[in-house]
Order: structure tokens, then sequence, then C-alpha cells
């Protein structure tokens, strides 16, 4: 009888057991993940608890957006071109509006 | 545009916390204005006797993502005011660094950027509101609270020397006035070695186009 119980009680138990330990590996990953990730960005944490970013003697703006994310960007060359068509159509609509304005005026 | 908005946004605290300054030292600030963020980064490019330069970066992402460099060598020399005595630009359209003309030191639309170069502990202690915690990109923490007021602009700040050498942890500028003076700037991360964009060295005269460019968009 003994043993049945202390069967039963090993049996309810292992479960248990075994996701801590699950959970506890999930944990060690997740920690490892995140570490991993810092070592990437070159980022660490400062003893008050704040962001650190080594940049490791390089230039920052080289390749990173807002939040160092990775954006793929146009070159300079494609940069200059677009702004350039958005400068002409704003001049284009400023015309439009002043034209518009003008016929409104006319028209009163 | 608001790149250029940073010819006139100038912040450092020299004496004040009696930082140390160390080459390649920083912070990394996300600027919002008008909807759009932006990447401000500050660091320190180099130290000598009552001399120091400090460097500004500005990166906005996306598809027209693009990089700005700024950078002052500065005079620490004496008990007066620190003061900026030159400066430099690096444009995206411009291969070389050029040198700021005087007059873009001082825009004379709001709170000056020598407003924010505080050399004494009397320069900054009218302006002083008090101490709150806060809470920003790079983490929580305590700092002191200030507000400045200059022709329609008001400025609120924190400062704290444990995010030295810039000291800044957060920014809120609001202006009735001028629609590019509604900025805020929070701390984001603190750097370390940085290595400077602009050579002075390399530096040419300022060309006409990136003059324009920049009057352009303080009009805005």
């Amino acid at each position: 009888m003994k043993n049945i119980i202390a069967l039963i009680m090993l049996a309810s138990c292992l479960p248990a057991m075994g996701k801590s330990q699950l959970l506890r590996r999930v944990d060690a990953l997740e920690a490892r993940v995140k570490a991993l990730e810092q070592k990437l960005n070159g980022s660490s944490t400062s003893q008050n608890g704040l962001k650190v970013k080594d940049m490791g003697n390089s230039q920052v703006g080289t390749l990173r957006g807002v939040s160092g994310q990775n954006v793929p960007q146009l070159t300079p060359e494609q940069q200059l071109e677009i702004q350039n068509q958005l400068q002409e159509y704003q001049k284009r609509q400023k015309e439009q509006q002043r034209v518009l304005d003008e016929l409104m005026n006319d028209s009163l | 545009m608001i790149v250029s908005k940073f010819l006139f946004l100038f912040f450092i605290s020299f004496g004040v916390f009696a930082f140390e300054f160390k080459k390649g030292e920083g912070s990394e600030f996300v600027m919002t204005s008008q909807g759009q963020k932006v990447n401000l980064n500050i660091y320190v490019t180099a130290v000598a006797d009552h001399q120091m330069s400090v460097e500004m970066h500005f990166g906005t992402g996306g598809l027209l993502g693009m990089n700005m460099f700024q950078q002052f060598q500065m005079n620490l020399k004496g008990s007066s005011s620190v003061q900026v005595q030159k400066g430099y630009v690096l444009t995206p359209s411009s291969n070389a660094p050029e040198v700021m003309k005087d007059y873009m030191f001082h825009q004379n639309r709001g709170v000056q950027m020598n407003d924010f170069l505080f050399n004494k502990k009397e320069d900054i202690d009218g302006a002083f509101i008090g101490d709150e915690t806060i809470e920003v990109p790079a983490g929580s923490l305590i700092a002191k609270h200030y507000r400045k007021s200059n022709n329609g602009q008001i400025v609120d700040f924190w400062i704290s020397d444990v995010v030295k050498p810039i000291g800044l942890v957060k920014l809120v500028s609001t202006s009735s006035k001028e629609k590019f003076n509604n900025y805020s700037i929070e701390l984001s991360s603190l750097l370390k070695n940085v290595a400077a964009k602009i050579d002075p060295n390399k530096a040419i005269p300022m060309t006409k186009t990136t003059e324009e460019m920049l009057k352009s968009d303080h009009s805005n």
C-alpha cells in the first residue's frame, strides 16, 4: 500500500518538476538571446540600469535608422532625385493653389 | 524638414555638475517633431587644455533616410561662460565638411544655443523646478527639472549627472510662435567609443547651396 501511495505521489510530482525545469531552461535561453542581442548591437547596461552602446571607435549614422534599426537606404543620388521631385511637386501644388485662389477671387 | 533645427539646439552642462569629458563618450536621443522621429547623437570628439569639441549627428530612417553632422569647437578658458568658437556642418549633399557662419549660432527666434551652455551653477539655479523621476527609452532615473523661456518658446529640460558627459535626460520645447520650436528629445542610450565624422582640417568654406538649405529649414 505504501509503495502504491509513493508511486502516485512521484507520478504527480514528476510533471511539475519537469515543468519547472522547462521554465528554467526557457528563462536561461531568453537571457542568452538577450545577451546575444546586446552583443550584436554593442549595447549593455550601466551600473544605474541605463542602456549603453559601445561603438567600438566607429562613426554613428552608418546604416542605422531610428531606434538602431537597420533600414535599407537609397543612395545619396537617389535621395537627391526624390527630394528634387518632391520639391517640384510642392511647387506645382502651390502654383495650382494660387491659380485656384485667383479664380475664386475673380468669381466673387 | 527638421534636420537643421539642431543648429540652434545645443545642450551641454559644463561646470555645473563638474563632469569629466572623455573623447568618444556621449548620448543618443530620439527627437520627435511634427510626428517625425529622428535619431540625435551628441558626443565628445576632442578634449584639450581649455578646449573641447562636440559633434552632433542627426539621422532619419525610412526610405529617404539621411545623416547630417555638426561639430562645435568650444573655449572653456577662464570663469566666463562657455562660448562656441567654431562650427562645422556636413550635409548629405556635400562631400566635405563646411565651416559654419557666425550668425548661425544665433537664431533670435526663441531660446538661444548659448542658453544651454552652462558653466556656472548660478547660470542654471534660477530655472530649477525640482527633482523628478523620469522614464525615458534608456531607462528610469531621478533628474533635475529646469525651465527656460524666451520669445514665446518654453523649454523644459531634465538633467542628471548619471548621464554624463552630456547630462541631458529629456527636453520638451513648446512655442506658439514658431512651429519648428515644438519638439521633444528623450535619452535612448549612453554612447562610448564614438569616432568623429567631421575632420575640421578638411573643412571648406560654406557653399551657397548649404547656406540656403539651412536657411529654408529654419523658416519651416
